[in-house]
C-alpha cells in the first residue's frame, strides 16, 4: 500500500511540475526569423503582451497588419510569404511599444535612435 | 521629347492639387482658372507652373497626413518633409526610400520636426552622395537600375563606407577581361563592404575580399551575405581564429558562398524541424525482427514488499 502511495504522490508532482513549466505544449524553439520554403516565421516571447504586431518596410510599417498568435507559453508567432530580398522589422506590443527584435540575422539603425531588425529573403529560399 | 512627358505629368500633377485646393476651399471659381494658368504657364515660359515640381504623389501624401493626424499630429509638419522630398525629386534622387523614412518615423510616433526631419536630411545627403558616385562611376545607369543602385550606395555611405573607398573597391574588382563594374554591382559591393566596416575589421583586406567575390562572378545578394557572415564571425577574425586573406583566397580558389561558411547561414537558434531537408530517397525499411522474450535473472526482494 505504501508503495502505492509513494507512486501516486510522484505522479501528482510530475503532472505539477509539466502544468508549471507549461512543457505539456509541443515545444517551439525561439529563433531568429529564417525564411523558409513556406514563408518567414516570425517569433516574441512576450508572456505578459495583450497583442504583438510585425510592422515592417514589407507592410509600410503598419502596426496594425500582421498580428502574431500566442501560445501557451506566451510566444507570440506569425508565419509570412516575403518577396526575395532584404526586409527591415520590428515588433509593435500592445498596440504602441515599438521593440527591437531579440532574434534577428541582422540589425541596422533606424535613423531615429532605435535599431530595426533585418530579415534577409534569399531567391533560392523560395 | 523626354522633358515634354516630364513637363505633362507635371502638368497633370498640377490639375490634381488644384482640384484638391478648390475642393477645400470651395471657392468654385478656381477650378476654371488654376489649371489653365499651369497649361499656359507652360505654353508661355515652356517651364512648368511651380506646383508642378510636386512628386510625391497626392494619395501618398494623404496617407502621410492622416497617419500623422490620426495621432493628433498636424498635417502642415507632414508637408514640410513633403517638401523636402519634392527638393530631393528635384535634383534627381529616388523619392522611395525617403518617403518610407517618412512613414517609418511616423508611424514609430517620432516627432516629424525634432526626428524625422532631421533623419531626412541625413538621408538626403547620403542619397545625393550616392547619386554623384554612380554618375561618375556608370554614367549610363539609368531609370529604375539606378535609383535602386543610388539607394542601395546611400545604405552603405550610412553604414560608414567611404566615397574614397567605394572607387578603391571599383578599381579592385576591376579585370582586363570583362566590363566596369556597373552601378548596381559597385553598390551590392559597397554593402557588402560596409558590414565588414561595421565589424570593425581591416577596410583593405576587406576591400579585397568583396573585390575577388565580384571577380568570381558572385550574385549581388552573395556579396551582401558575404559582408554579413563575414560580421557575424567578427570574433573570429578580430582573435586571429579566421582570417580575411584566406578567406578571400578560397573565393580566388572558386569557393562558392554556400561553401565559405557551411555551418553558419542557419543561426543556431533555428529548430532542426525549421531545417531545410535534402530530398533524398530512403530505402523501404525491413521488417522489424522478432526477437526472443529476454531472460531475466531472479532479482533480490526490493522493499516494495515489504
Amino acid at each position: 500500500m505504501l508503495s502505492w502511495s509513494i507512486r501516486l504522490r510522484a505522479t501528482l508532482a510530475l503532472v505539477v511540475t509539466l502544468a508549471a513549466s507549461g512543457s505539456c505544449a509541443p515545444a517551439m524553439k525561439l529563433s531568429a526569423p529564417v525564411a523558409t520554403s513556406a514563408g518567414v516565421r516570425f517569433m516574441l516571447e512576450r508572456p505578459d503582451a495583450r497583442s504583438v504586431a510585425l510592422a515592417g518596410s514589407f507592410n509600410q510599417w503598419s502596426a496594425t497588419s500582421h498580428l502574431l498568435s500566442r501560445d501557451a507559453r506566451g510566444v507570440w508567432t506569425l508565419m509570412v510569404v516575403l518577396p526575395p530580398g532584404e526586409h527591415l522589422f520590428m515588433y509593435v506590443v500592445n498596440g504602441s511599444e515599438w521593440i527591437t527584435p531579440p532574434l534577428a540575422e541582422d540589425y541596422v539603425d533606424d535613423g531615429f535612435g532605435a535599431r530595426n531588425g533585418i530579415v534577409v529573403v534569399r531567391p533560392a529560399d523560395r | 521629347m523626354m522633358g515634354l512627358g516630364q513637363e505633362m505629368e507635371s502638368w497633370l500633377s498640377g490639375q490634381r492639387i488644384a482640384r484638391r485646393l478648390v475642393m477645400r476651399r470651395r471657392g468654385f471659381a478656381l477650378v476654371r482658372w488654376l489649371p489653365g494658368a499651369s497649361t499656359l504657364l507652360m505654353l508661355l515660359f515652356g517651364v512648368p507652373a511651380p506646383v508642378a515640381a510636386q512628386s510625391v504623389p497626392l494619395a501618398e501624401r494623404d496617407a502621410l497626413v492622416k497617419l500623422h493626424t490620426d495621432r493628433g499630429g498636424r498635417a502642415e509638419d507632414v508637408d514640410a518633409l513633403v517638401r523636402l522630398v519634392n527638393e530631393a525629386t528635384a535634383k534627381g534622387l529616388p523619392a522611395t526610400p525617403l518617403t518610407n523614412k517618412i512613414r517609418e518615423g511616423l508611424a514609430k510616433g517620432y516627432d516629424p520636426r525634432r526626428v524625422v526631419e532631421p533623419a531626412i536630411r541625413q538621408m538626403m545627403a547620403r542619397l545625393e552622395t550616392a547619386d554623384g558616385l554612380v554618375r561618375e562611376l556608370d554614367p549610363a545607369a539609368g531609370g529604375v537600375t539606378r535609383a535602386a543602385s543610388v539607394t542601395l550606395l546611400a545604405e552603405a555611405i550610412g553604414s560608414g563606407v567611404t566615397t574614397a573607398e567605394v572607387r578603391e573597391l571599383r578599381r579592385a574588382a576591376s579585370t582586363s577581361s570583362k566590363p566596369p563594374l556597373s552601378g548596381e554591382g559597385l553598390a551590392s559591393a559597397a554593402k557588402g563592404l560596409s558590414s565588414i566596416k561595421e565589424a570593425q575589421l581591416p577596410v583593405a583586406d576587406g576591400t579585397a575580399v568583396v573585390a575577388e567575390a565580384v571577380r568570381q562572378g558572385f550574385q549581388s545578394y552573395e556579396i551582401l551575405d558575404l559582408g554579413r557572415e563575414v560580421k557575424r564571425r567578427e570574433a573570429d577574425y578580430r582573435s586571429g581564429r579566421a582570417s580575411l586573406r584566406a578567406l578571400r583566397d578560397a573565393i580566388a580558389r572558386g569557393d562558392r558562398p554556400d561553401q565559405l561558411f557551411r555551418d553558419s547561414r542557419i543561426p543556431p537558434e533555428r529548430p532542426a524541424s525549421a531545417r531545410p531537408e535534402p530530398a533524398v530517397e530512403r530505402p523501404t525499411r525491413p521488417e522489424t525482427p522478432t526477437r526472443p522474450e529476454p531472460v531475466r535473472p531472479d532479482r533480490p526482494a526490493t522493499g516494495r514488499n515489504r
